[in-house]
């Protein structure tokens, strides 16, 4: 895919010189993921008698991918679907095990993801002091965000209902404003904004400013282009689990706006 | 290529096993999460019964009534020329002691297929969802206490100061639950069938551990079985449910003192100190992996 615009690589991917490595809040050294999945299908009555054994595909996900990703940086990773996006985070937030390569950080990524939701038969007030306990807040503070949280959330009617009577996009409003709660140094985020409305975007888009001012790193995956370009200060344009652009949102947002057209 | 570089410190590697030191610190951090999350399932348990936590007390004295009316009466293993003197009491220290063991493992065996959600949502030590189903055990086990406590009274054993030791005793026999709890809370979420082996496996542990009967009483007038269990007796501390039952009954029990004692006590604190630290070991070995799917 190198025809849409000639690969501006960043070479700061492996090469720390040029960067203050105080800053550096995520390293990736060249990372390469690897599913194993068994296709569903009988193996043919040829392939038994041979005593062929089912063999597991291998699906090479992320294939060499490394950056360096400073305090203060909000990172969108654009692609088309099935370029490792989701796959790059799952590997960054450490719930992957990689392949090859390795994934430095300075502390433990929090992934926020689509469809994520806490404990679904509790309602939302006992979720909250769920996961502000989980995420390690003290318990007497936990009392004073809980409120904070409703706010942010935008729940106060339906705050004291289980989680499963709860709208997919007021699951996400739910999470995210836990998970920003407790200020992470790096937040990792799926689709998960895409879910939810017009004011919630505007919240939210906010408080991610506020992270990467006290020194955080976002990672932001997002199919509308117009939340990344928006709320990015970095895009990361990945092609079958490489990356072919690194930099400037609105320009790396634009190309690859350009070469889906091109394609169809 | 990896290891071209050196990292920047203060950067970790996130894949890999954590550090045992701040794997338990974290965990620690986190001890409140364990106990909201244990006072929770406790209260919901049996929320949807007439007679709700009631059933706490309940249950360990119907177990008890059955146990006492098969074996001690119907098989007559409460006659003290071959049992215990006091078998209702043997049996409720027994039972109540190997039923926490079974309820603890057994519950940790769904600590993570429980909470997929939390699991995938939040990033916390994972060992403390095995904790917290462990803090729920223990919850439950007061009502037990009170109920045991109350038959050594009535049934004669009266108050001795080696009640004392009860509590070191329920220390060791939880450290090894849990010890357990952790292992099969890793063998669960990796082979879901484990879940269904165990209800057997502590079926025959229960006939095995010495919870209804006195392996030594069992003996007594056969001078063959009585020779053998002289010459290996020590086999018996291999049998960590058969330890623990037998330790609970020495601090409990004034009219029963179980044989080996002194090996008793050792054998308890060894079991459950490999428990804890091989099951703290095996399940972080899968620590960064649970929740995937």
């Amino acid at each position: 895919m190198a025809e849409h615009g000639a690969p501006t690589i960043e070479p700061a991917g492996v090469d720390l010189f040029g960067v203050d490595t105080d800053q550096v809040n995520v390293l990736l050294d060249d990372v390469h993921v690897v599913y194993r999945v068994f296709e569903d299908r009988r193996p043919s009555m040829r392939e038994y008698l041979r005593g062929e054994r089912r063999k597991p595909r291998e699906i090479h996900a992320v294939r060499g991918v490394s950056l360096v990703a400073r305090r203060g940086e909000s990172i969108g990773i654009v692609g088309r679907n099935g370029s490792g996006k989701s796959t790059l985070l799952q590997a960054l937030a450490g719930l992957l095990p990689v392949e090859q390569g390795e994934v430095y950080a300075r502390s433990q990524p929090t992934l926020l993801g689509v469809g994520s939701a806490l404990q679904n038969q509790v309602s939302g007030r006992r979720n909250i002091v769920l996961g502000c306990l989980a995420l390690g807040l003290p318990a007497d503070e936990v009392d004073d965000r809980v409120d904070d949280i409703i706010d942010f959330a935008g729940l106060h009617e339906f705050i004291d209902l289980p989680l499963q009577a709860y709208s997919s996009g007021m699951r996400a409003r739910l999470l995210f404003a836990i998970a920003t709660a407790v200020v992470p140094d790096i937040l990792v985020i799926d689709e998960a904004l895409a879910v939810g409305d017009e004011a919630f975007r505007l919240k939210s888009k906010e408080r991610l400013e506020v992270l990467r001012g006290q020194a955080g790193t976002v990672f932001l995956v997002s199919h509308a282009l117009g939340t990344i370009a928006e709320s990015c200060s970095r895009v990361i344009w990945l092609e079958r689990g490489r990356i072919i652009a690194d930099g400037d949102p609105d320009e790396i947002v634009d190309r690859y706006q350009a070469s889906q057209t091109d394609g169809r | 290529m990896p290891g071209l570089i050196t990292p920047p410190a203060g950067l970790i590697p996130l894949g890999g096993r954590p550090r045992m030191r701040d794997y338990l610190r974290m965990a620690w951090e986190r001890r409140e999460f364990a106990f909201n999350l244990a006072q929770g399932q406790f209260r919901t348990q049996n929320m949807d019964t007439v007679l709700g936590n009631v059933w706490q007390l309940i249950n360990p004295i119907l177990l008890i009534a059955i146990y006492y009316l098969i074996f001690g009466v119907v098989l007559n293993r409460g006659d003290s020329d071959i049992g215990p003197s006091n078998y209702i009491g043997f049996l409720s220290v027994g039972v109540f002691v190997y039923s926490y063991q079974q309820r603890t493992i057994t519950a940790g065996a769904s600590a993570i297929i429980n909470n997929l959600g939390l699991i995938r949502s939040l990033q916390f030590p994972r060992a403390v969802l095995p904790a917290a189903t462990m803090v729920k055990e223990v919850l439950g086990f007061g009502s037990s206490l009170l109920v045991m406590l109350l038959l050594m009274f009535v049934t004669g054993e009266g108050l001795h100061l080696d009640m004392l030791w009860f509590p070191v005793a329920f220390v060791l026999i939880t450290a090894f639950a849990f010890g357990g709890a952790l292992m099969t809370a890793r063998m669960t979420e990796a082979v879901r069938d484990v879940r269904n082996l165990l209800p057997f496996v502590f079926r025959l542990l229960f006939y095995v551990s010495g919870v209804l009967y006195d392996p030594h009483a069992l003996a007594r007038g056969r001078p063959r079985a009585v020779e053998l269990l002289d010459r290996f007796d020590w086999m018996l501390l291999f049998n960590p449910f058969y330890v623990y039952v037998s330790l609970a009954r020495d601090s409990l029990m004034s009219t029963y003192e179980p044989p080996q004692m002194p090996g008793i006590w050792a054998a308890s604190v060894a079991w459950a100190l490999v428990a804890l630290v091989f099951g703290l070991w095996y399940f972080l070995g899968a620590e960064k992996k649970y929740g995937r799917g």
